[in-house]
């Protein structure tokens, strides 16, 4: 039994605890241990939804002693979800991957960074080699051959990452991608709001939400349509308590009453997949119909200005490719010929509601709302398979009553963010830059593939590496496709896993690097969230182990591809970006050649080039504390060229960790709606075939005609699956498994109905199984009356291999769609046909 | 036997070799053998010195435990050996398995310093970290942690009460108290909860083994305190 090294050596200095009480004997100094020196950090969450609500943290000897909500947060008002809450187990889950691991066999063993990264380099360097020894590419730049790649070489390499990671991190993914022509894949967000961010940006250019949550406070008619706030969003939910408060009505539209539809003033249960047609039905109420259903309620600018056929003209207006006020005239009277066919007895058939409550709710938000009507686009109404439409439908009801542009009006979502690309946050963050669509029918999105869509490619033998973060095959939506792709990837290409947790994804990697957590990792957020503000947080705790950052990550990556000792290879590769000639809208900072040094400084250097340009770019100074918040003169002027609508930072706002008071730039406001240029705009007659008709497409789901309520206990599928998000899921597709949430909030149980229950012999608590055609699993079931007798309701994500004993397997992700959105190809998880019954 | 070995049986000598075992077994935790580690573990040299063997019916066992493992390891090699033992120190203690075994005392030991919080259930860098630090501070070393472990990993611990027995370690003023500490404060109450989760996980394996040889030594030594 011999030692080769010594473990412990001798140190003058005295850190820690005893530092405080240096030279003292050893029970002071652990009193001193037991009453640690406790410093406040300020920092923001960054889990899951993207509110960024404000955080503090409390730091002793570098280790989380507590966490609570930042009572000066406008937003968050003091109050942290659970998710915020549970921060603490997330940095210090047992279940962290701490040191990099290499694939040996069906095994693993612990290696070094340089091991790890080298290698990786290496596979990248080597597809690099072979794109330029190709004929025809002699002496050609990497910039040249980028030009040349073919569709195939573009799929070589492909990133999956998650959007809650830093802004500088995400720089550098989109840099490295950039680098080999990869194409962007999805964040969580596309799959639960890629739908309404399409949407709202095919109708006013604005990617996210048009008003801050906020904002809610002054709202009179609050649609909460496909949503869950209280449960998914409780610290945005407060908003909506307070309106409601104060007089503002609140309608809740689900295919469940969920714990937000029974807080509502008005529930609407709907037939899934149908809310495109409820929208059509409204808009059809407005263009036709008047009090009480006996004439046009709509009236022209002349009578009404606030609520006026001309207010929706004013949208597209701006226009000059449809021809400017003709041209729009031209498109509005598309829509309501879309709109025609859905009188409110048809919207009943398809829809389940009730015709005189498509009259009321029309009503409602054309008397009570008006221009301060808010909808709230949940989950639920992107991830189905009328996404798209649907989302359109509903927010072209908005620009009927005028409540884009108005304080209290406008359309709120899951984002936290607002997609405003001038902010200079934008500039870090690819997902900003104009790629257009991943198809010629998906103008709206920004390029990014679905990852389904990468599956395939992976059994076509396309693809060489992926990068994964996050738990991909238990939190997708086809979790089928996912296992099957990378057990092909596990044979015959590159996995290189990039995360917090040991989860399923990670087992299949041929490397896995260990990620920082949430608190571990400084920069900025890469979207505003609470705060409006390009924020910058902190490193508030030490990472554990030896976890990195994912900046740290790619900038080693990228440095060992593009030669580490070459600034100038480096920087010709990562450094410059090339982005669409016509992108007008790309101020400064995002220009395409960012010096060496902006990188090689870090997240920080990052920032605070970024802040510096962004600044620089709207002719002001750069000022003295940047890092909290934009002042109200900066974005006032903003306002003033195009308008923004958000609350921001009073005039005295000295800037610091906590936000701002509500206030508006201009008086109501006015959104910005982009122009043209950017393929964002209204084109209502072209995509809109479906019209937001119920398009219940192939195999899942297709029953168009079937709109009884009734159960045909003969048909293969009798009855419609719904899914819905949980905590449990937000927190494992952010590549940050949490058990303390799920173990706090979470079980997870299929609804039933009584009635249906009773008829197949089920009771509270039975294990049953529930089979789609894409597969089965068993759970337990939970009798519900917030659930039609033709529904029932399985949550997803919460399965794969979680640590938390009870959250292995069973999953809706293995009976959801293949199929996706018609125009946008994102999943339409949340609704599909299945049986169940009783396993034995 | 290794060159180390004592023919005395003076309490001083003892201490020495218990202190020697506790740095080989605290570095077998830290990391995996290496090529001349695993070399010696084939040849028998990774054996306890014969004063410590018999220290009490567990480090018996686990002696055992180790020979049948030695004599499983026989025909792979050394290279393959090495490997294996790898191999298997990232499925017990790294990942990325689902199940594993935690080498970090708080995951282990509940946190009772806030009787009014949720049971949060285990988690690292609990309040073992923070007094671990302060013992090591107050004794005048430092670990050498090259991959930035939390300084409650039982590797260290078991390291530290090594140094805390050597001839360094026991002219310290406040040696005795922080052997008493570390080893009945802290490893005797969670290494065997660590050990038997080994035992479940990889039953009669390399690390069972050497598990099981490290609480028969805390278990032993801790009588002593």
């Amino acid at each position: 039994m011999e030692m080769n090294r010594r473990t412990f050596v001798k140190t003058a200095a005295v850190g820690g605890a005893a530092a405080t009480v240096g030279g003292a004997s050893l029970s002071s100094v652990l009193e001193a241990v037991a009453a640690p020196v406790v410093e406040t950090k300020m920092s923001f969450c960054d889990n899951s939804c993207g509110h960024h609500c404000g955080r503090q943290v409390d730091v002793a000897d570098g280790r989380i002693v507590a966490v609570r909500g930042e009572p000066l947060n406008r937003f968050s008002l003091g109050k942290l979800c659970v998710k915020g809450q549970t921060v603490t187990g997330e940095a210090y889950s047992p279940h962290r991957i701490l040191h990099p691991l290499k694939r040996v066999g069906d095994d693993w063993v612990r290696t070094s960074w340089d091991d790890a990264l080298g290698a990786i380099a290496g596979e990248l360097r080597s597809i690099r080699r072979a794109r330029r020894a190709l004929p025809g590419r002699e002496g050609l730049t990497d910039d040249q051959i980028r030009g040349q790649l073919t569709e195939d070489e573009k799929l070589a390499v492909a990133c999956y990452t998650t959007p809650r990671t830093r802004a500088e991190g995400n720089t550098m993914i989109f840099r490295l991608r950039q680098a080999f022509g990869a194409k962007p894949h999805w964040g969580g967000c596309q799959t639960c709001a890629g739908n309404f961010t399409r949407a709202q940006r095919s109708i006013m250019g604005l990617q996210a939400r048009t008003n801050h949550d906020v904002d809610l406070h002054q709202s009179k008619y609050i649609v909460l349509w496909a949503g869950n706030w209280a449960v998914n969003m409780p610290v945005a939910w407060q908003h909506i308590q307070a309106a409601r408060a104060a007089g503002a009505k609140v309608v809740a539209i689900d295919v469940r009453k969920t714990q937000s539809a029974s807080k509502a003033d008005w529930y609407l249960p709907i037939r899934p997949g149908t809310d495109g047609a409820l929208a059509l039905g409204i808009l059809h109420v407005l263009f036709n119909y008047k009090d009480g259903g006996t004439g046009p309620v709509l009236r022209t600018a002349d009578t009404d200005p606030d609520f006026t056929y001309s207010r929706l003209l004013e949208m597209v207006h701006p226009d000059p490719v449809i021809g400017g006020l003709a041209g729009a005239q031209a498109e509005v009277d598309k829509l309501k010929a879309a709109a025609a066919a859905y009188d409110p007895a048809t919207v009943e058939s398809l829809t389940w509601v009730p015709a005189a409550d498509v009259l009321k709710l029309a009503y409602e938000i054309a008397t009570i709302g008006k221009r301060q009507t808010a909808f709230i686009c949940g989950s639920g109404l992107s991830a189905q398979m009328n996404g798209f439409q649907a989302n359109r439908a509903i927010q072209l009801i908005l620009g009927m009553v005028g409540a884009y542009g108005a304080a209290g009006g406008g359309s709120h979502a899951k984002m936290g963010a607002v997609g405003l690309p001038k902010l200079p946050s934008a500039g870090t963050n690819g997902r900003w830059y104009a790629f257009g669509g991943s198809k010629a029918n998906d103008p709206y999105g920004t390029g990014e593939q679905p990852p389904e869509k990468t599956c395939e490619d992976i059994l076509e033998g396309k693809v060489k590496v992926i990068f994964s973060s996050g738990n991909l095959l238990s939190s997708r939506p086809d979790t089928h496709a996912h296992r099957e792709a990378f057990e092909y990837m596990k044979e015959h290409g590159l996995i290189v896993h990039i995360g917090c947790y040991e989860d399923e994804s990670a087992e299949y990697a041929h490397w896995i690097l260990p990620l920082a957590s949430e608190l571990e990792e400084a920069g900025s957020n890469h979207s505003t969230g609470s705060t409006g503000a390009l924020t910058w947080k902190d490193q508030v705790i030490p990472a554990t182990g030896e976890a990195k950052a994912y900046w740290w990550i790619w900038n080693e990556i990228g440095h060992r591809v593009f030669n580490f000792n070459d600034a100038g290879e480096f920087e010709q590769e990562l450094c410059t970006l090339s982005v669409k000639p016509d992108h007008t809208d790309n101020p400064e900072y995002m220009q395409p050649l960012w010096p060496y040094d902006t990188f090689k400084n870090g997240a920080r250097g990052i920032f605070d080039y970024v802040w510096a340009k962004g600044y620089a770019a709207q002719g002001g100074d750069v000022p003295t504390n940047p890092f909290y918040g934009f002042q109200w003169d900066r974005l006032y002027s903003w306002a003033q060229r195009g308008g923004v609508l958000w609350p921001c930072p009073p005039s005295a706002y000295a800037g610091g960790g906590s936000p701002f008071l509500c206030k508006h730039p201009t008086d109501p406001g006015l959104a910005s709606f982009s122009s043209a240029d950017k393929l964002m705009w209204l084109d209502i007659g072209d995509l809109w075939e479906h019209g937001g008709v119920p398009h219940l497409q192939l195999d899942l789901i297709e029953r168009p005609n079937d709109t009884t309520q009734a159960i045909d206990w003969t048909e293969d599928w009798p009855l419609y699956m719904t899914s819905n998000k949980t905590h449990a899921a937000l927190q494992q597709w952010t590549s940050r498994w949490d058990g303390m949430t799920s173990d706090i909030v979470e079980t997870v149980a299929i609804d039933i109905n009584p009635a249906t229950a009773t008829h197949l012999g089920l009771v509270d608590g039975d294990l049953a199984r529930v089979t789609s055609p894409r597969g089965s699993i068993e759970m337990r079931v939970k009798l519900s009356e917030r659930v039609h007798p033709k529904i029932i309701n399985v949550p997803p994500y919460t399965g794969g291999k979680s640590p938390v004993a009870g959250y292995a397997a069973p999953t809706a992700n293995l009976l959801t769609a293949q199929h996706g959105d018609p125009h946008t190809e994102i999943p339409g998880w949340m609704q599909g046909k299945c049986r169940i019954e009783k396993v034995a | 036997m290794s060159s180390g070995a004592v023919t005395t049986g003076s309490p001083s000598a003892s201490f020495t070799l218990l202190g020697e075992a506790y740095e080989w077994l605290g570095q077998a935790f830290l990391r995996e053998p290496d090529g001349d580690e695993v070399r010696a573990f084939l040849d028998g040299q990774a054996d306890l010195p014969d004063l410590l063997a018999g220290s009490n019916r567990r480090v018996v066992a686990a002696q055992e435990m180790l020979a049948e493992v030695r004599r499983d390891f026989s025909g792979r090699g050394p290279e393959q050996a090495e490997l294996d033992l790898a191999a298997l120190y990232a499925r017990l203690f790294v990942g990325p398995h689902r199940e594993r075994v935690s080498p970090y005392e708080s995951v282990h030991v509940p946190d009772e310093t806030d009787a009014e919080a949720p049971d949060s259930g285990p988690l690292l860098m609990g309040p073992s970290v923070p007094i671990m630090r302060a013992l090591y501070a107050v004794a005048g070393v430092e670990p050498v942690n090259p991959r930035n472990l939390p300084e409650d990993h039982i590797g260290l611990e078991l390291a530290f009460a090594g140094w805390l027995l050597s001839e360094e370690g026991r002219s310290h003023e406040d040696g005795a108290e922080l052997l008493r500490l570390v080893v009945g404060d802290h490893l005797a109450r969670w290494v065997p909860s660590f050990a038997q989760q080994i035992e479940e996980m990889a039953p009669r394996s390399y690390y069972a083994a050497i598990a099981q040889m490290a609480l028969g030594l805390i278990e032993f030594h801790a009588g002593t305190l």
